[in-house]
């Protein structure tokens, strides 16, 4: 499972005063395009850290190229990007369904930690499914 | 000029996550509010550049998480300017907890000036010069 595609209805409360999404709200739909990918792979992010690992993000970019809209439907692509020893990336791709013209990209870096905040290896099951 | 502008932030319940630090959204909020404030403490108040038709969306942003901020923490929110173009600035946040000093983030934002019909335009010589005047060496 190495990509993942989100449909989402941009509500009005993703939206400010210039009549589009406020640009910090992208990442709460990034949020949702990974973990979704994880579900997809049978990686329920709760379980995850049922099972003491966590992904907190370490690192977050966002380029904005057109503007979502109120009510615009959108979809997130989400794809897994590199994996490294305990990191790992998602990078995502937001378009506007109607036109399917590309609004945003985006990118998230993941370190994985236990419950002691100590980084641990990528376990091995994570990296197979992904 | 004011070439670096701090603001003070006490970060609220509503803010954090379940994992006892703040939801990593949150600080480009935050980013608003410092860039907000210094803009006015350089006499661009943003209300009223929008009202003279001045528009500074966000076209591009990254965030550096170091340390997560926790509920109740006192910070600092650092805004200097970086590049500035004919129609594009920079500015460069540092977010840091008062009690220590330790940098808890670092990011950015690039903003477009545009006019009210979204079309890119040269910042005015006004607020280049005033820009201009708060940059770094």
């Amino acid at each position: 499972m190495s990509e993942h595609s989100l449909e989402i209805r941009v509500s009005y409360a993703d939206t400010d005063q210039m009549g589009v999404v406020y640009y910090g709200n992208y990442f709460t739909w990034f949020e949702r395009g990974r973990t979704e990918l994880l579900r997809a792979a049978g990686l329920n992010y709760k379980d995850m850290e049922k099972k003491n690992i966590f992904l907190p993000v370490v690192e977050a970019t966002c380029s904005y190229k057109a503007s979502a809209c109120y009510d615009d439907l959108i979809f997130i692509r989400t794809k897994v990007g590199k994996i490294g020893r305990s990191s790992i990336y998602f990078n995502y791709e937001i378009f506007r369904k109607e036109d399917r013209q590309l609004l945003a990209t985006g990118e998230t870096r993941h370190a994985f930690i236990n419950s002691d905040k100590k980084v641990i290896p990528v376990p091995e099951e994570i990296k197979t499914v992904l | 000029m004011i070439t670096e502008h701090s603001l003070e932030l006490r970060v609220s319940y509503a803010e954090t996550d379940q994992m006892g630090i703040v939801y990593y959204s949150h600080y480009f909020n935050w980013f608003e509010k410092a860039r907000i404030e210094y803009l006015r403490a350089v006499g661009l108040p943003y209300k009223k550049m929008e009202e003279e038709g001045y528009y500074l969306p966000v076209v591009k942003t990254n965030c550096t998480y170091r340390i997560g901020a926790q509920f109740d923490d006192l910070l600092l929110v650092k805004t200097k300017i970086g590049d500035i173009g004919k129609s594009s600035i920079s500015l460069i946040y540092n977010v840091i907890r008062k009690e220590d000093n330790k940098i808890l983030a670092i990011g950015g934002t690039r903003h477009a000036l545009i006019n009210r019909e979204g079309k890119i335009i040269k910042f005015p010589e006004k607020i280049s010069n005033i820009f201009h005047s708060c940059k770094a060496d």
